[in-house]
């Protein structure tokens, strides 16, 4: 049985695959999200985390890399304040941070999350939004569109209140932010920059943390 | 108890005994060493101060977690405010000491009230001076300075500041039973970049905390409204 801290975990980066699917390009509605999320081969992107506590007086700002390979391949890295590697691959979940010892394996990593990841990775990577077990998502807005998932088990509401995801206005089809609210001043936003699509990215890059 | 019985414990304890590592010292005291003695001071928080923490869990089998730790501590008002979060910044626990424990948040395995007891103990430990002010003092050969404090539960709290200003904090119920163990070193304004605590009592791990923020908590820094708002 998968813990919850895991699969929370899981639906965390099931939330980054679905943000960078839409950097695609995306519709009014889910007909057109699935249209134009059938020519992603590869995504990669720089990232800024912002978190969001009452206990600070500013946020807490973490960046990196992302990069993604269709079918199923993650390299989420964070490079400051810690650095630290999550690689899935293969059905392999792997993460390395490091410490004291070096570039090692952290046990935390989201071994059980894996299959909260790939059910969801192959939901989205057909376009079916709508059909995650985990999050109910809707279109909102009109001109400022954003899409909203909130979760439909009781758990995971406990933990995650909402996610919502921001269009660039600048930029068709590249995603501003993402906003994981978990409660009333406590959320993350993630900005991503520089994304670059469909670029050929070595399968080593999936599999070694150097 | 049989008397082979009797005398084998007899040679354990004094085993034992011989084990325990009891530096020669200088006393000191308590009037004509003042200066001295408030060395013992410097470990701890002397107003309120926020921290930001990566925290490196050494757990029991070699495995290790890394996670992000933001703790406020006001000493005058004896209190803790402490959150442990995932690095993508998950909230796992967010709890408060003030005399009263409050959990305000906690994701399993992190909901044990164990858990944040224990945690709470560490923290404390970390910043806040022992509550009982009388130490026996003393210094050693090589010029460190140790304070033996009293604690609440009738533990014993060693304070050792080194001649380079690093330090070592130790609680034991006897030379037996150690509870904790402090190491403080990278300082840097005197504020240690890092920190390792070891723990003995509620199974054996160890926290190396690397100091990523330290900010004082003043009123005009508390967190400003529109950053309360979840959106």
């Amino acid at each position: 049985m998968m813990s919850l801290k895991n699969a929370v975990k899981g639906i965390f980066f099931s939330i980054l695959l679905l943000a960078c699917f839409l950097t695609a390009g995306w519709g009014e509605s889910w007909e057109d999200i699935n249209r134009e999320t059938a020519g992603i081969e590869s995504i990669q992107a720089e990232f800024t985390q912002h978190k969001h506590l009452k206990i600070l007086t500013k946020p807490l700002v973490s960046k990196g890399r992302f990069y993604f390979q269709k079918p199923d391949s993650i390299r989420w890295e964070y490079r400051s304040p810690v650095k630290s590697i999550l690689l899935i691959h293969r059905g392999d979940v792997k993460r390395y941070t490091l410490g004291s010892r070096g570039m090692v394996e952290d046990s935390s990593g989201a071994l059980s999350s894996m299959q909260v990841v790939v059910q969801e990775i192959g939901l989205w990577s057909q376009g079916r939004f709508t059909e995650s077990t985990h999050f109910k998502a809707e279109i909102k807005g009109g001109k400022k569109r954003e899409i909203v998932l909130t979760p439909r088990e009781e758990a995971f509401a406990a933990i995650i209140a909402r996610i919502v995801i921001t269009p660039s206005p600048e930029r068709k089809g590249v995603i501003r932010s993402v906003k994981i609210v978990e409660s009333e001043g406590n959320y993350t936003v993630l900005d991503f920059s520089d994304v670059r699509m469909n670029e050929k990215i070595g399968e080593a890059i999936f599999r070694k943390a150097g | 108890m049989t008397i082979s019985r009797l005398a084998f414990l007899s040679f354990l304890t004094i085993l034992l005994a011989s084990c325990v590592h009891v530096p020669d010292m200088l006393p000191l005291d308590s009037l004509t060493d003042r200066s001295v003695i408030e060395q013992c001071g410097r470990p701890f928080v002397k107003s309120p101060y926020r921290f930001v923490h990566a925290i490196e869990a050494g757990l029991p089998g070699g495995r290790t977690a890394t996670l992000m730790g933001v703790t406020v501590v006001d000493p005058e008002a004896k209190s803790l405010h402490s959150v442990l979060m995932t690095l993508e910044g998950l909230v796992l626990f967010d709890g408060e000491y003030d005399g009263t424990l409050s959990v305000k948040r906690a994701v399993p395995p992190f909901d044990r009230d164990s858990f944040a007891r224990n945690m709470m103990e560490d923290i404390r430990l970390l910043f806040l001076a022992p509550e009982n002010t009388s130490a026996q003092a003393g210094v050693s050969a090589d010029g460190s300075v140790l304070c033996r404090y009293r604690g609440k539960e009738g533990e014993t709290i060693d304070v050792t500041v080194q001649p380079d200003h690093t330090w070592r904090i130790e609680t034991y119920a006897t030379p037996f039973e150690r509870f904790r163990e402090i190491k403080a070193g990278a300082l840097k304004d005197g504020m240690p970049g890092e920190l390792e605590l070891r723990g003995y009592s509620a199974g054996r791990y160890i926290l190396r905390l690397k100091l990523v923020d330290a900010e004082p908590v003043s009123a005009a820094a508390q967190p400003a409204e529109d950053e309360a708002d979840g959106g």
